[in-house]
């Protein structure tokens, strides 16, 4: 049996060899290119595919996959919007992916990017390089006793409800499905405006559904409360980042705190020679503000969920390929 | 009835506001000044006094409130070593101080130090400004996946440990007197070298006496684990300068968070025009390290915090006035 790994990280590879080693009969090779028209050719001779990337899977691409007699791909995360899943279907593609990997890390990356807001990291940095020792004027903020709003409560934003509410935050949540588990604490409210309206601190935790493409627009943010602090650590596209610019000058939001953007493809994960080569306007428009916060998509990038990534993704991509039921199968029917 | 408040800065002038119109029969008035033989001529006719320095408050001063027959003091902080009792008794003083000011501030900065530490925040930032996106190999680490040992469980140790827990971590604490609810959940090491051999982190919780002066030194670092993260938002003399620096060397410490340090006066609060000029070359040794994360002793510094300072310091200021016994009075004799 041979798998091919398509966006490969230095980080990635121990525990590829980890599970390589645990598979003695299953021949890995691997690419650090993602999967593209070009790209493809490499995974010739392989009978399965295991892909990384945020950038979309191409008809193109696939439909080499599918001449090379490929039909299993498994992704290592958990979105699934660079898939059109008729192409897919088309082809006869079965899909898998690790819905979830580690929502600790994630929670934790949104508690961290809110608690960096509140106590003014960026200024104190700023302070800093100006060897400038003083803690006077720059007060920060505690998460303790502020209204923490969350609108998505499954896996990750069920455990980002858990943390705020031992941080001593009063939590509103939405979610189309509330979770059973957290029905009981009381935190449900039933429509997100009124999670917007109520919070101090809104997050977001959710896929990007079309639906949900600008969630986030100019109309909501008018209804939010005066210097409200927003985080989203989940898909730049579920924030109108020209609305959050806006809002951002107009002081209306207070800070922000971005692990994803909407334009995130023509920067994140790239090397320019200088930060001045970034050309996206609206990451520009964002960067040198000392209320916002920017990580390179990194919320998920820990040991424990890395490791996961790899080993859940060749689990059932094999067990694919052995004709078994795989643990993460993606109904790719839907739409 | 007046009181009169030394110290009071732009941020606290909101909360004074506020406490103000709540009392409305007290008459507020005060000065950014410290309280100095200089300054306490201002308090003249007042019946007691608010204030916060970091300053010695000197016998001088305190002998001008005497004749202006003030006998009323409080201060806006925990902080009670900048008095001396001797002079205090003797000149007739009651002071109050405020006990838990800020538990949840400073838990939630010790958080924020071991966060960017396990999420290599500050080489990403770095990595970022070089225009350099990528992501290995600077992977981070999961609270949920760290062995945290939190030494000394008073007020703000038991307030990390609540928030280490929400965060998935395993704590191990230590403390010469046990709570008795990290008991029951058998959190207790029976050595400090017990909790050093276990713990992927370490947080340091316990106030300064002669017996913890410099207790993390060299010694104590060997019996750690290798790669382990050091955070000190507690006292800066709790921890070896020296055998931090030889430690971050070694790679035996992989990251150190820091609010607080040794001789941190000769540098906080000051601006210096360049790194170069800073006296302390421990210190400057530390601000170069991009695994070294420091903060300008603020930990305490919050909103929630000042507002509690103030509201606190002014009714228990208000209440020895009006001859009661606060909960907050300080005791003279200890």
């Amino acid at each position: 049996m041979k798998i091919y790994l398509y966006g490969v990280r230095e980080d990635e590879q121990g525990y590829m060899k980890e599970w390589s080693n645990a598979h003695p009969d299953v021949e890995l090779d691997y690419t650090n290119q993602i999967l593209t028209e070009e790209t493809a050719d490499l995974a010739k001779g392989y009978n399965g595919v295991v892909l990384l990337q945020t950038q979309a899977y191409t008809r193109a691409a696939l439909e080499k996959l599918q001449s090379f007699g490929i039909s299993k791909i498994s992704v290592r995360n958990v979105g699934l919007d660079g898939f059109d899943f008729k192409d897919l279907r088309d082809l006869g593609f079965s899909l898998t992916n690790v819905p979830v990997y580690s929502p600790n890390a994630i929670a934790e990356h949104t508690t961290s990017l809110m608690l960096r807001l509140l106590r003014r990291v960026p200024e104190f940095d700023q302070k800093f390089a100006n060897t400038d020792f003083r803690w006077f004027p720059t007060i920060g903020e505690e998460i303790n006793g502020k209204t923490v709003g969350i609108i998505g409560t499954g896996h990750i934003g069920s455990v980002v409800a858990r943390i705020m509410m031992a941080f001593g935050a009063k939590v509103v949540a939405y979610d189309i499905k509330p979770n059973p588990y957290l029905e009981n604490l009381g935190i449900y409210v039933d429509t997100p405006d009124e999670v917007i309206e109520q919070a101090d601190i809104l997050t977001l935790h959710t896929p990007l559904a079309k639906r949900d493409v600008h969630m986030i627009d100019a109309d909501a943010f008018a209804k939010m409360k005066d210097g409200v602090i927003l985080i989203n650590a989940a898909r730049g596209g579920l924030v109108d980042t020209d609305a959050l610019i806006a809002a951002l000058d107009s002081g209306k939001v207070g800070g922000a705190g971005l692990d994803v953007l909407e334009s995130e493809n023509d920067v994140f994960q790239k090397k320019f020679d200088s930060i001045n080569d970034v050309k996206d306007p609206q990451f520009k428009a964002l960067i040198n503000r000392d209320n916002v916060i920017i990580t390179p998509h990194t919320a998920f990038y820990t040991t424990t969920a890395v490791h996961n990534m790899v080993f859940d993704s060749l689990n059932d991509n094999l067990k694919m390929l052995e004709n078994k039921a795989p643990k993460y199968p993606v109904d790719i029917t839907v739409e | 009835m007046k009181i009169f408040a030394y110290g009071i800065r732009d941020d606290e002038k909101l909360v004074l506001e506020e406490w103000k119109s709540t009392n409305p029969g007290v008459e507020v008035n005060f000065t950014g000044y410290d309280l100095t033989s200089d300054s306490a001529f201002l308090a003249d006719d007042a019946d007691g006094i608010v204030t916060m320095q970091n300053a010695h408050y000197s016998r001088d001063a305190l002998e001008i409130l005497n004749k202006l027959g003030i006998h009323n003091l409080s201060t806006r902080t925990t902080n009670i070593a900048n008095f001396n009792f001797k002079d205090l008794k003797e000149l007739g003083f009651k002071l109050t101080n405020v006990p838990d000011y800020c538990a949840s501030s400073i838990a939630e900065h010790v958080i924020v130090l071991m966060g960017q530490l396990l999420q290599q925040q500050p080489q990403f930032t770095e990595k970022m400004h070089q225009g350099d996106f990528t992501l290995s190999p600077n992977i981070g680490q999961s609270f949920s996946s760290q062995t945290i040992g939190v030494i000394g469980t008073g007020r703000t140790g038991l307030a990390v440990i609540k928030l280490l827990q929400a965060l998935g971590s395993k704590v191990i604490a230590y403390d010469i007197e046990h709570n008795s609810d990290l008991e029951t959940q058998g959190l207790y090491a029976d050595h400090l070298t017990e909790l050093y051999q276990k713990s992927d982190v370490i947080t340091l919780q316990l106030p300064l006496t002669s017996n913890t002066r410099y207790l993390i030194n060299d010694s104590a670092i060997k019996q750690m684990k290798p790669g382990v993260i050091l955070i000190n938002c507690a006292h800066g003399q709790l921890l070896d300068t020296d055998a931090l620096i030889k430690g971050l060397d070694s790679g035996q410490i992989a990251g150190a968070g820091l609010d607080v340090l040794d001789d941190e006066t000769s540098v906080f609060g000051k601006i210096w025009s360049s790194l170069k000029n800073i006296p302390n070359g421990d210190i400057r040794d530390l601000l170069q390290r991009n695994n070294v994360v420091i903060t300008p002793h603020n930990a305490f510094y919050t909103q929630t915090a000042v507002r509690k300072m103030v509201i606190t310091a002014f009714d228990s200021n208000k209440a020895l006035i009006e001859g009661k016994t606060p909960s907050t009075i300080v005791d003279l004799d200890k």
